[in-house]
């Protein structure tokens, strides 16, 4: 048989299961703000919800009254004196006399009797949230409202971890794509530095092999007179001339060996600067 | 008599391509110059029929030689002779109305023969 107490419990638990299920669908902090906005207030009754939910150097403020909903995503605590000791104590605690607390202008515009302000605080491996409910004599929250308060905590923990590690992961994404670009402009940067140091080396190499050519083809040239010549011009003309040119031959070939060492080790030089820089 | 002038700043070239002018035949008069720019001072005296022009000479290169003749509209015929074998070079040459042919040293009798014959 069905007792009047167990029907509104009944009704509370499927409000709360919609809660949960349009809890799950959210992507956003600011789908989580509508979310609550829509659902929370048929689950139980309260002036004003809020917590603070903190991971790492991360913390989520919300904050939920009638008509308005609020949330913001920081790196300061920005604790009310009630969630200092909280924070401090760890166990639930129960105010009564409220205007003492210098609370937010939120929880003191509320007009109504008898002011009941309550806090809990769930700690769950990092991450830590921090729940209070404001209820007055209009808007009562209860003992028996706890169970759902707790259920909506820990469904509300899981959600922010989940959007909290998203956020995370995006900005890591983004740092390594960052890099990823700074890499690329390296690589460009160097491969052009390498292509205009082949270009060098290759003018250099034709450059030599010109400077080489020219000796060599007055050799080649006077070796192909040789047959023709008489016996005293060959002394007296041809073989001195081809002495001559092979001893340029032999300069131009000196001069390419220095160069292209002295090249090499210019070239060698820079690469390791810019191994040491880089 | 036709007359070959050679211009080339080494001057054992001049005497290689003097000995083989020879060779082909004796019917030639040859002047040689190792300062093109003596050369292109008494151009007008020898008025050469044709003109052997190295590219790679201090002062004054092959092709400030061939500027000057295109600049002052003279229509002497010349070969080049060069160690180059730079495709980049012949390529530059064609650019010239005077040049007739690009011959890289050292050159070959019959090759000499065969345009001594053609040109003059």
């Amino acid at each position: 048989m069905i007792t009047e107490s167990n029907q509104v419990f009944r009704i509370t638990y499927e409000a709360f299961s919609k809660f949960a299920n349009s809890l799950n669908r959210c992507r956003t902090f600011e789908e989580i703000a509508a979310c609550l906005s829509i659902n929370l207030k048929y689950l139980f009754n309260y002036h004003v919800f809020r917590t603070v939910y903190n991971r790492n150097k991360t913390y989520v403020h919300l904050e939920s009254s009638v008509g308005h909903t609020s949330i913001k995503v920081d790196k300061i605590a920005h604790y009310l004196p009630h969630e200092e000791l909280l924070a401090d104590k760890r166990n639930p605690q129960k105010w009564t006399g409220i205007t003492s607390l210098q609370l937010s202008d939120s929880f003191l515009a509320i007009e109504d009797e008898d002011l009941e302000l309550w806090g809990w605080n769930f700690v769950n491996d990092d991450r830590q949230v921090i729940v209070s409910v404001l209820s007055g004599s209009r808007k009562r929250f209860s003992q028996k409202d706890i169970n759902f308060l707790k259920l909506v905590a820990d469904n509300l923990e899981t959600k922010l971890l989940e959007l909290c590690l998203i956020k995370e992961l995006d900005e890591k994404n983004h740092i390594i794509s960052q890099i990823n670009e700074d890499q690329k402009e390296i690589i460009t940067e160097r491969t052009s530095e390498i292509a205009v140091k082949n270009k060098t080396l290759l003018e250099i190499s034709v450059l030599n092999a010109h400077s080489v050519r020219e000796p060599l083809s007055r050799i080649l040239g006077l070796v192909s007179l040789l047959d023709a010549e008489s016996e005293e011009d060959l002394y007296k003309e041809i073989i001195p001339m081809i002495k001559n040119s092979s001893n340029d031959l032999d300069k131009a070939l000196q001069n390419v060996i220095d160069h292209t060492t002295k090249d090499l080790l210019e070239l060698k030089v820079k690469n390791e600067k810019n191994n040491v820089s880089g | 008599m036709k007359k070959i002038m050679l211009v080339d700043d080494v001057e054992i070239s001049n005497f290689i391509m003097k000995k083989m002018i020879s060779k082909v035949s004796g019917d030639y008069e040859i002047v040689d110059y190792t300062f093109p720019e003596l050369a292109l001072a008494e151009l007008a005296d020898h008025n050469p029929d044709i003109i052997f022009l190295d590219l790679n000479m201090p002062m004054i290169n092959g092709w400030e030689f061939l500027a000057h003749l295109q600049e002052n509209n003279l229509k002497y015929k010349i070969y080049i002779l060069t160690s180059s074998t730079s495709q980049l070079d012949v390529q530059k040459s064609k650019n010239y109305e005077n040049v007739k042919g690009f011959l890289v040293k050292p050159i070959n009798i019959t090759e000499l023969a065969d345009i001594l014959q053609t040109v003059l």
